[in-house]
């Protein structure tokens, strides 16, 4: 008798409860959906007061800790400069270091708002990361051997030692060049440069791959620069770009008018010294650029007219990023070849600002 | 000698032999009580002495420590802008403050620390190394901090006799009660009362009574307010309780925190980006807060997984399991890069706050194992005589067990918040710059550094060091006070 | 109509069983719903943002090299044996970790019970050092150690055969041939008939009460059957290291990499003091009046730990040290930092082309398979040292 209304009520409560459950099922989802009609990411990151960029800490010339406790570099500045077009303000700006096996998850749930971390321009990686700006960087991979080996090409490294890092297109271009060119290799691969630069140093590999630029600077750094050469061959193409997340072309337009006025400015030979003058001065192409006259789509994107003055006064031209960081100033990198503005026979190109 | 004579006095026991006392005795004891224990002492002395000797040769001479020295604040504090550093080093004044006061009240446990702190912090203001010498000179008032903090809650107890305590406290309250109802007059007894307790205090009280006792005569009315307001806190520290001494702790590192972390809106104290806090503040944010955490959900957790209800028990089991499982860094990089995407794509959670929570849910896993452990070390008796006593099952959990559980588990729950302390150093993973990585960053980053690692990790384990040995030396000392192992 | 709301005369809100049930219940739709909505707002995400992910990826050919394996292992290989050959490496450095560590555990443990003032505190002052301080650290330092050792082409090299440098350990190797099996199989035979002679001889040895030596025989037995079963069968030749090409890379033997080295130094130094303070306070925890009982019926101190203390502490000292064979394969995972291939290091690589949420979650799912491994095992042992009777 009682175990019997017992079970009813049971019975009862559990066709509550699953009701509640029905209930929590479809109330849950809904506060997402609610937000997603949400504000273009531009606004949004207007509304947060900074910029947030993906880059590195740890890889001098590109971007590292220097001895003030400020992160600087080549890719540091392109961050800078977007922040500058924003705000006017390069310093709003979040750095966030990813590593490179995090590179792809990071760019796909959109968490940052672009990233600069000397990263290759890939079919694969445009499908699936975001979308890619334009090209600031012209590269290609290469070997680092110690001069004392006395080995003059890539071709005679078979049976050699390779340190390469984890997660990035050059550890599959060494797999794909001595595959190609049927040599053994014992790849010593590292997911940290320091440790990498580290094991080169003291003989754990008798070679080091990576981008020649990265090679030319990672040299540079060593105890004696002469005692180590870049072989010749180049065994990739590596065409360095900054990325934006998908989603969002307002975005992309953005960070690509910002990269494209960068290289226009040195084409047009404005500098950081000279913004007033230059705005004062003649020329329609530079006083279109600098916001004095006429627009090259600065209402379209939702900055300000007169943005480029903000990010060539605070971060400067596409050459005074490149000599501080890896030229003249830096490494010593040659600006000469491919990384050269078109003017010069260079590959250094953007379309244009009208 | 007369037979009368008493029988000759006892002559006096013969000396020990000589090889039984005194340091050729220990020797003997402890070195060379047997030929195996001799040759093992020889051997052994002899590769530790060469050990020793090339180890101190090594840091003195041959060791570059430049890259250390260069670059102090950075990897005490990351990259946290460096016109801030007063934020911090506030914070720590706070935290030195409370310490001291914890010296003061608790005594015994807290001194050794205490002390302990003062010489590191000591040593860090005075070693040549590239701080700025007004840091330097606020790291230093911090060991003045300590001792302010051990004389403001020694001398208010006055001999620690509780009939001074409890007049200097009843004069304090009223004191305080008094300046509230009246703001613009001062009475004559409120102004006894303050005179009083001003007499009372003021021989022995230090800088900081002083200054309350003029503050209280004082005209402005927000200025006595003030007064009133460290009044009743001194009588609450006077009459000061754990709970009281707890409260102002709570109190108190909160401020540190809002110090360190800034307010929006307040000028001075504008927010600091949560990706430029690195270094050892870091670890030390992260272990703060996943110790402080842990430790309640690691309880529940250990509960869930006792109690007779099915279901309960197998949630808990589930996720201490699932958590125990599986390495730190795939769990944060889990929680960094898939768990965003479970939040509204407007919600920007920092990288901090979810390493502190990823970091927080796997430490309280391995705590409520211990938990369980202590737990199940109690007797059946206790129980026993709990229920016979009529006190209901979660009564006897709360009341009994429980208790008896977590004194058993002193130690457990101490090697565990070392371990989460120690484990911070993993959020490199996903890229944020704590003591260990700034290391490395360091080293890569600096030419002139890439052959001193060594250098740099000898000193980063001496850093963790410090703190860990620390924390195991307050948890003899609790063991100890609580007669763990006597009973 | 208010009966309704009673059972066996008790309120329905005041009666335990219901209460019990709604808890339950309550608690479970809570989790439920959480688990759901987590995983319905992650599948969304990950259709919305085009995210990859899902399996087929497995069967594909990785295309990454893989430093060292125990099983052979070719960049055309599929991602699926990629992980199989990374996960080998994991349980490669694991065993040997375990192993390790937990000899020189009871080492530092029983140094630590020494009445000898240098070695009890020269045990201490390690076991407080390694103890202390991050694992992280350890290794990265333990890596600038080997890398400090010299080149290859400068390294030591004993008899032509062993090779030590700062790429790794080389050594001499057996390597299988034809009579592999047949040699296994007689040695197996051996063993048995070992197992056989020895519960003989305990046999006799419990009955006469005069020493029989049943465990040094059943050995002897052993040794003898393999060796003669070796020389008649010839089934192994060894594999001897050589430098090879103008880089005078090591190839051949048995190789310890540099990285594994560091990493299996750094693991158990970092674990063994661990093991060690387990087995002091295993060891004290069996009573005083033991100790005493042995030392008076004449065992000596070492004896006394062998055959009274020790084997009464293991109660103690298993289950505990058993998780710390779990942390120190866990521990493992941090083989990134210094380069060696172990599953996360590998799985990180690859995440450059396969979806990375899907690696993750391989990656979880064999560290959980491997940590409910080691529970069954301590599950076992604890069921049969149960006292009994």
């Amino acid at each position: 008798m009682t175990p019997v209304r017992c079970r009813r009520l049971l019975a009862v409560l559990a066709l509550g409860c699953a009701a509640a459950l029905a209930a929590c099922g479809e109330a849950g989802p809904p506060p997402g959906d609610a937000a997603a009609p949400a504000a273009s990411r531009l606004e949004t990151i207007q509304a947060r007061g900074h910029l947030v960029c993906a880059g590195r800490n740890d890889t001098p010339g590109y971007g590292f800790v220097d001895d003030t406790g400020r992160i600087s570099g080549f890719d540091v500045d392109l961050c800078r400069a977007v922040a500058a077009a924003v705000f006017g303000d390069p310093d709003k700006l979040e750095l966030r270091h990813v590593n490179a096996t995090e590179m792809g998850v990071t760019m796909q749930s959109g968490e940052v708002d672009m990233m600069a971390r000397a990263i290759t321009r890939t079919t694969s990686r445009e499908a699936q990361w975001g979308n890619f700006v334009i090209t600031m960087l012209y590269d290609g991979q290469g070997f680092l051997v110690p001069a004392s080996l006395g080995v003059a090409s890539a071709r005679e490294l078979s049976g050699a030692a390779v340190c390469v890092a984890s997660g990035t297109t050059t550890e599959l271009n060494l797999a794909d060049f001595f595959r190609q060119s049927g040599m053994a290799y014992n790849p010593v691969v590292f997911e940290d440069s320091s440790v990498l630069l580290d094991a080169y140093k003291e003989g754990q590999c008798d070679v080091y791959t990576h981008d020649r630029t990265q090679l030319y600077v990672l040299r540079q750094q060593l105890d004696d620069p002469n005692a180590h050469v870049i072989l010749p061959e180049t065994i990739s193409e590596e065409p360095l770009t900054p990325i934006v997340p998908h989603g969002d072309e307002q975005w992309f337009d953005v960070v690509k008018t910002v990269m494209a006025g960068l290289i226009y400015a040195e084409a047009y030979g404005v500098h950081s010294g000279n913004v007033d003058a230059m705005a004062a001065g003649d020329n329609v192409k530079v006083k279109r650029l600098l916001g004095a006259e006429g627009s090259f789509g600065q209402e379209t994107l939702g900055l300000a007219d007169t943005f480029m003055r903000g990010v060539i006064t605070s971060v400067g031209n596409y050459g005074e990023i490149f000599d501080r960081n890896l030229g003249a100033q830096g490494f010593g990198l040659p600006r000469a070849g491919r990384n050269d503005l078109w003017t010069n026979g260079g590959q250094l190109y953007a379309p244009p600002l009208r | 000698m007369s037979a009368a004579a008493p029988a000759q006095a006892m002559p006096p026991p013969p000396p020990p032999p000589a090889m039984t006392v005194g340091l050729v005795g220990w020797l003997r004891a402890n070195l060379f009580s047997s030929r195996v224990n001799s040759a093992l002492t020889v051997v052994l002395g002899a590769v530790l002495l060469w050990a020793l000797v090339s180890l101190v040769g090594w840091l003195l001479f041959a060791a570059d420590w430049a890259v250390v020295t260069t670059r102090t604040p950075l990897y005490l504090v990351g990259l946290y802008p460096a016109a801030e550093y007063w934020r911090p080093q506030a914070a720590l004044l706070l935290v030195c403050l409370l310490l001291g006061v914890t010296w003061g009240r608790w005594g015994r446990a807290a001194r050794g620390f205490a002390l302990g702190l003062g010489v590191v912090l000591l040593v860090v203001g005075l070693l040549p190394h590239g701080m700025q010498p007004l840091n330097r000179a606020l790291l230093l008032l911090n060991t003045a901090a300590l001792g302010l903090g051990y004389l403001l809650t020694a001398r208010l107890t006055l001999g620690r006799l509780p009939v001074f305590r409890r007049v200097a406290a009843a004069l304090h309250a009223r004191a305080a009660r008094l300046y509230l109802r009246r703001p613009n007059r001062l009475p004559p007894a409120a102004w006894l009362t303050v005179q009083a307790s001003r007499l009372l205090n003021a021989g022995a009280v230090g800088l900081g009574y002083l200054l309350t006792a003029w503050l209280a005569l004082e005209r402005r009315p927000w200025v006595r307010r003030a007064a009133a307001m460290q009044n009743a806190l001194a009588a609450r520290l006077a009459l000061g309780r754990p709970k009281r001494l707890a409260a102002l702790a709570i109190v108190s590192v909160i401020a540190a925190l809002l110090l360190i972390r800034g307010i929006e809106g307040v000028p001075g104290l504008t927010p600091v980006n949560t990706q430029d806090i690195g270094g050892l503040l870091l670890n030390l944010l992260l272990a703060l807060f996943g110790i402080v955490m842990s430790m309640p959900l690691g309880i529940a957790l250990a509960l869930g997984r006792r109690s007779n209800l099915p279901v309960v028990k197998m949630v808990c089991v589930g996720f201490i399991e699932l958590v125990r499982g599986v390495p730190l860094i795939t769990l944060l990089f889990m929680s960094r890069h898939i768990l965003p995407l479970t939040f509204p794509a407007n919600i920007h959670v920092d990288a901090l706050y979810l390493s502190a929570i990823t970091i927080t849910l796997f430490s309280s896993a391995y705590m409520a194992e211990n938990v369980r452990g202590g737990m199940a070390a109690v007797s059946e008796g206790q129980v026993e005589a709990a229920r016979a006593l009529g006190l209901r099952g979660w009564q006897t959990t709360l009341l009994v067990t429980l208790p008896q559980g977590l004194r058993n588990i002193i130690p457990a729950i101490v090697g565990q918040s070392i371990s989460l302390f120690k484990d911070t150093s993993l959020v490199f993973i996903i890229g944020m710059l704590d003591l260990v990585e700034m290391g490395r960053v360091t080293i890569q980053g600096n030419q002139e550094f890439l052959d001193n690692g060594r250098e740099v990790y000898v000193f980063i384990a001496l850093v963790f060091w410090v703190f860990t040995f620390s924390m195991s030396f307050v948890s003899r000392r609790i063991e100890r006070a609580l007669g763990v192992g006597r009973r | 109509m208010t009966r309704l709301f009673t059972v066996q005369g008790v309120p329905v809100w005041r009666n335990i069983v219901v209460l019990r049930w709604v808890t339950q219940l309550v608690s479970a739709v809570l989790v439920l719903s959480v688990v759901a909505l987590f995983f319905v707002n992650v599948s969304r995400e990950i259709e919305a943002r085009d995210i990859p992910f899902g399996f087929s990826f497995l069967t594909r050919a990785a295309q990454i090299p893989i430093g060292e394996t125990v099983i052979p292992y070719d960049p055309s290989d599929s991602y699926a044996y990629g992980l199989l050959a990374a996960a080998l490496n994991t349980v490669k450095a694991s065993v040997l970790g375990v192993i390790l560590a937990t000899l020189l555990g009871i080492l530092v443990g029983v140094a630590r019970l020494s009445s000898n003032w240098l070695l009890n505190k020269a045990a201490l002052v390690y076991v407080e050092a390694f103890r202390n301080t991050p694992l992280l650290v350890q290794l990265l330092f333990w890596f600038l150690v080997v890398l400090s050792l010299p080149q290859v082409r400068e390294g030591y090299v004993a008899f032509d055969a062993v090779y030590l440098n700062n790429s790794g350990f080389y050594l001499p190797w057996p390597v299988p041939v034809d009579g592999f099996w047949l040699w296994l199989g007689a040695t197996a035979l051996g063993i048995a008939v070992a197992v056989i002679a020895a519960r003989h001889l305990q046999r006799r040895e419990t009955e006469s009460g005069r020493s029989t030596y049943p465990i040094l025989t059943a050995a002897a037995i052993a040794v003898v059957v393999s060796v003669i079963a070796l020389l008649v069968f010839s089934p192994m030749t060894l594999d001897i290291p050589r430098a090879e090409g103008r880089f005078g890379r090591i190839q051949g033997g048995a190789q310890l990499g540099g990285s594994f080295t560091a990493l299996l130094v750094g693991l158990v130094l970092y674990t063994a003091a661990f093991i060690a303070e387990i087995v002091r306070a295993g060891v004290q925890s069996v009573g005083k009046g033991q100790v005493e009982a042995a030392r008076s019926s004449g065992l000596s101190a070492l004896q006394t730990l062998r055959y009274v203390t020790f084997p009464q502490g293991l109660r103690v000292i298993i289950p505990p040290t058993i998780s710390q064979f779990l942390n120190l394969t866990k521990n493992s995972s941090l083989a990134a930092a210094i380069g060696y291939p172990d599953l996360v290091s590998v799985a990180s690589t690859m995440t450059q082309i396969a979806p990375a949420i899907s690696l993750i979650a391989i990656v979880m799912l064999t560290y959980l398979a491997m940590s409910l491994t080691y529970s069954l095992i301590g599950n076992l042992y604890n069921r049969s040292i149960r006292f009994k009777g």
